[in-house]
């Protein structure tokens, strides 16, 4: 062993060596032939039978020197080297075949990387800050399983009472949600803030750009230090860059905060949502800058993320063994668990820039789209081994010749593996490039649909540039590409019978892959059909969701979001003087009182009435349900069909339901639902009530925009709480707001900043639901034609090759009496074989799609992708299926018309 | 690297190659050639190239050095001298070909 460990050190060391090993070798050489010379020359033999003799005795000069390069240096090394070099000579003899090549696979691996640094800017890349590994996420697990932001929100007792308590983190800081204040900074009406633990910059390591963050002591006492550190974007853009900012004051919700620093421009926020804030300040200071809404001192307030480092001698699993602790210690406070919802857990994530990427949906989104990239890779992979068979067969002569020369098979498949790893990488580093241009213009629609989530101008921030891990990603999938793909052909090409090859006769070997060359085919035309009726799919209901009408007047309606105070006694009489004054202002025509506003999120309890006729008694199911205010109704324009509205008396005295019309029919089918009773599992843990059927509403869609509520069920608000507030007005959206302002004015001028309307029209949750199909559908579309595309190529380039190869046959057959037509009929019949087995698969998996996406219909609070558009729309499942084959017959077409105008005799004899 | 037949042959080449080396004293290529020519009646080489492989082999494994130097006549000749390693190698090497033909040789006995 340990011999051989010495020898390969050797060889290492000779390797760098070689040319001046060869010279050296050289002159022993020679100087060996000189000797033998001697001698023979001594015997008696003239010196030139003497020189020739010599060279008998001693060898070969040639082979003994190449078996001394063999047996010296690193003979795997030399040969990869001679190889690429071959690789690059065929290349530039065939450059069209190279071409194609490297555009096909650079698509396909430019798809994969472009997802992929995607996902690397979600989920894998750490936050900008020091020490990014060490930084963890504070996340809670509810009894409930309740899932999302939720989960990250902390009470600023529980922070205090976590950081105070704790020994194994080494700190704990708090970031709150950003809130809007009104500022007196040109061009800024109101600007975006995030109250921060007096530790926070210096916990991430943050130095600021100019001036200096925060120091605990700005953080204790509340309202003391009114200073603010401004965020890069924002110096620049509203201060022009003040190079003397420091010391400056700005004032925010009426009070001046002097700006103590700016962070730098690398610094991007802790994320959640991952938006730069205009600026930071002290914790202590949330009672001035939102004085309508207190929530510091509150222990059912939850507004505060939570980061920590853990001590670096302490494993991960102690300080969550701590957590688990800790959180027990807090349930014993009933203030502080989320209306009843018991915390179950403390977690600690490694904090990545988007919350929680440990989420299976997330996981599941990313995932699907990983799936799709990978199959348009795929596609392009079979067309590129395809090709590479083709060109295998087309240079049978020469492997031929080399094998018949002495190659062994194992040196003959290594030199066309380099070939095509060679031609993949090139083709991976190009789709690099491409996914660089590619990225960016992704992350703009990644952008749009988020700015679109959170109504916001500004810009979604994350660092898209590629970094190590996307290049290993790129590599890493050009290189198992190459070998995976590139190793079947290499295989298959070098085994071919000597004497056929060198005939010049391949048939043989072509009709050996054909099996290959089918399924590989097939394949393709699978994978294409099932995208593009995707694509169909959700283009149509593009066109629907353009037309969808939400069934009541949801021009006239606005939003009016407010604060009601810091105190829960109080906020229902604030809210009921507000209604009074509002209700006297002109521009207001209708008001209403709401849990749920419209698309504002689904309550789906479930329900059960009596049904005599069916086996158990019952029918139940889940249904959409909401509280409402008699006068929702008139505000929203939906009419009462039957029975009546809510009255004043109604809610808990007198428990009563309206009921839509689609709820009617589904759970009273042949009675008249009026005066029946229905119950409702009100909190999910199996709490019922009853309610009697006063009245029948029309069908609208106010859940999701995207289909009619398919059972809807409104119960009287109850009073003593305040809600959320509509308005129906005949005035344009200032005039509104000026009426709301006026209101609380009157009532309450602290409620102020906290203000604002918006149309129903444009809420972010509508705008979302519009915009999203208008997004999604052409990019699936596009990558659908873009298989389809490459699946095309593929079929013509097969169908050429094969023409070309079947030259012979074509000759025969046409000196035997058939015509053009005819022999063309047979070679478009045997190419679209394949085709169809993979129409059939791909419809076969495109209606298993479908079918999972109806079952997620079941749900009633589900948005319907497809507007409308039934899963299995026969127009689409059709028109796809004809354009496919369309593309496929043209394809096979195209190179035939050339073949069968050949010269019968001429073909013969090229036979 | 080759098959077993031929690592045989080489191994045993190897060996002479060393022990020539040893017995003799610093060596050229020509002369260790002539060397094994004389001792196995010309069976062992099939030509006298076929010394340099053993030659690398013996390289490699660091069991000889190799050296330029001035030969009687004036010649520029590469001269190759058995290492203290070598030296231990074909002791043992003798040592089991001493053992393993004893056995053989009792074994054929036997059979008769």
């Amino acid at each position: 062993m340990r011999a051989r460990v010495v020898t390969i050190v050797s060889r290492l060391v000779d390797w760098f060596r070689s040319s001046s090993l060869d010279q050296e070798f050289d002159t022993e050489i020679q100087d060996h032939l000189a000797r033998l010379t001697d001698e023979y020359i001594e015997r008696g033999l003239t010196p030139a039978d003497a020189t020739r003799l010599a060279r008998v005795r001693l060898g070969g000069v040639t082979q003994l020197k190449e078996e001394q390069r063999e047996q010296r240096g690193v003979p795997v090394l030399d040969h990869l080297w001679q190889d690429a070099r071959y690789a690059v000579r065929v290349f530039r003899r065939n450059p069209g075949f190279t071409l194609v090549g490297i555009l096909t696979i650079a698509l396909g691996v430019g798809v994969n990387t472009i997802v992929f640094t995607l996902l690397n800017a979600v989920a894998f890349k750490q936050l900008p800050v020091a020490n990014a590994d060490t930084l963890v996420r504070v996340e809670r697990w509810f009894q409930s399983g309740a899932r999302g932001d939720v989960q990250y929100a902390f009470s600023f007792e529980e922070y205090s009472h976590i950081r105070k308590n704790s020994q194994r983190l080494a700190s704990l800081i708090a970031v709150s949600w950003p809130e809007s204040v009104p500022s007196s900074v040109d061009g800024a009406q109101t600007v975006q803030g995030q109250l921060v633990s007096g530790d926070y910059f210096a916990v991430l390591g943050v130095t600021a750009a100019l001036g200096r963050t925060f120091v605990p002591e700005e953080d204790q006492v509340p309202g003391r230090n009114p200073v603010a550190v401004l965020a890069d974007g924002f110096w620049r853009h509203h201060l022009q860059s003040d190079p003397h900012a420091i010391g400056r004051s700005i004032v925010l919700s009426g009070t001046a905060f002097t700006i103590i620093g700016v962070a730098p421009a690398t610094f991007i926020g802790t994320g959640n949502p991952p938006r730069v804030p205009d600026f930071w300040a002290p914790l202590m200071m949330q009672g001035v800058l939102t004085p309508g809404a207190a929530w510091l001192e509150r222990a059912d307030r939850h507004r505060l993320q939570l980061l920590a480092r853990v001590k670096p001698e302490c494993p991960l699993e102690e300080a969550r063994a701590e957590m688990q602790v800790l959180t027990l210690q807090l349930v014993e406070h009933p203030e502080t668990n989320f209306a009843g919802d018991r915390t179950m857990a403390l977690k600690l994530q490694p904090a990545v820039f988007f919350g929680g990427t440990d989420d299976v949906r997330f996981a599941a989104i990313a995932a699907l789209a990983m799936t799709i990239a990978s199959m348009i890779l795929l596609v392009a992979c079979a067309n590129l081994a395809n090709m590479l068979l083709a060109r295998g067969v087309a240079r049978q002569r020469e492997i031929g010749m080399r094998l018949a020369l002495g190659a062994s098979r194992s040196r003959v498949v290594r030199q066309l593996l380099t070939e095509n790893v060679l031609l993949a990488t090139i083709g991976g580093m190009s789709g690099l490039l491409l996914s660089y241009w590619g990225g960016a213009l992704a992350w703009n629609v990644v952008d749009r649909v988020v700015q679109l989530i959170f109504l916001s101008d500004r810009p979604f921030v994350a660092s898209v540039s590629p970094d190590a891990r996307v290049l290993a990603f790129a590599i890493g999938v050009s290189l198992t590409t190459g070998l995976l793909f590139g190793l079947s052909p290499a295989l298959k090409s070098s085994r071919p019978d000597l004497v056929t090859s060198l005939k010049g006769e391949a048939s043989a070997m072509s009709d050996r892959l054909r099996p290959t060359r089918s399924w590989l085919i097939a394949g393709q035309m699978a994978v294409s059909i099932a995208f593009l009726i995707c694509g169909g799919l959700l283009l149509k209901g593009l066109t629907y969701a353009q037309r969808a009408d939400p069934g009541f007047e949801s021009a006239r309606v606005f939003m009016a979001f407010m604060s009601l105070g810091s105190n829960p006694e109080t906020a229902p009489g604030l809210q009921q003087r507000i209604l009074d004054r509002l209700r006297q202002s002109a521009a207001i025509q209708q008001m209403a009182l709401v849990d749920r506003y419209p698309f504002g999120g689904t309550w789906t309890p479930p329900m059960m009435v009596n049904d005599p006729g069916s086996p158990s008694g019952h029918r139940s199911a889940r249904t959409l349900a909401n509280y409402v205010s008699p006068s929702y109704f008139a505000t929203m324009g939906i009419p009462i069909e039957r029975g009546r509205t809510f009255s004043n008396q109604d809610g808990v005295g007198n428990p009563v339901a309206i009921v839509s019309e689609s709820a009617a029919r589904f759970f009273w089918p042949q009675d008249d639902p009026i005066g029946r009773r229905l119950t409702l599992d009100i909190n999910f843990k199996g709490q019922l009530a009853d309610f009697e059927v006063i009245g029948i509403a029309k069908d609208v869609r106010s859940a999701n925009l995207s289909r009619i509520d398919p059972a809807y069920v409104y119960l009287p608000i109850r009073s003593g709480q305040p809600y959320n507030l509509l308005l129906r007005s005949n005035a344009d959206i200032r005039d509104v707001s000026a009426a709301v302002t006026d209101a609380i004015e009157a009532t309450d001028r602290r409620l102020l900043p906290s203000a604002h309307v918006a149309k129903l029209d444009d809420a972010p949750f509508v705008r979302l639901q519009l915009a999203l199909p208008g997004i999604i559908a052409p990019c699936v579309a596009a990558l659908a034609l873009v298989a389809l595309l490459l699946a095309g190529i593929g079929l013509y380039g097969v169908t050429s090759y094969t023409a070309a190869q079947r030259r012979g046959e074509v000759g025969i057959r046409m000196a035997l009496g058939a015509t053009p037509a005819t022999v063309r009929w047979l070679m478009i019949r045997q190419a679209l074989r394949p085709v169809m087995i993979g129409a059939a698969i791909g419809l076969a998996a495109a209606g298993g799609l479908s079918h999972l996406l109806q079952s997620t219909l079941t749900m009633p609070g589900a948005p319907d992708f497809l507007f409308g558009v039934g899963a299995f729309d026969p127009m689409t499942f059709a028109g796809v299926t004809v354009f496919a084959f369309f593309v496929a017959i043209t394809a096979s077409y195209l190179p035939l018309r050339h073949a069968t105008q050949v010269d019968p005799i001429a073909a013969l004899r090229c036979k | 690297m080759a098959d077993g037949k031929s690592a045989i042959l080489q191994g045993t080449l190897d060996l002479m190659v060393l022990k020539a080396l040893e017995a003799m004293g610093p060596l050229h290529g020509y002369g260790i050639a002539r060397r094994l020519e004389q001792i196995s009646d010309n069976a062992l080489l099939v030509n006298q190239g076929t010394v340099y492989a053993s030659l690398q082999r013996l390289m490699q494994r660091r069991l000889i050095t190799a050296e330029w130097g001035v030969s009687e006549n004036n010649r520029r000749s590469r001269y190759y001298t058995i290492t203290k390693a070598g030296r231990r190698q074909l002791a043992a090497e003798t040592e089991n070909w001493a053992r393993i033909s004893g056995v053989i040789g009792r074994l054929l006995a036997m059979v008769r």
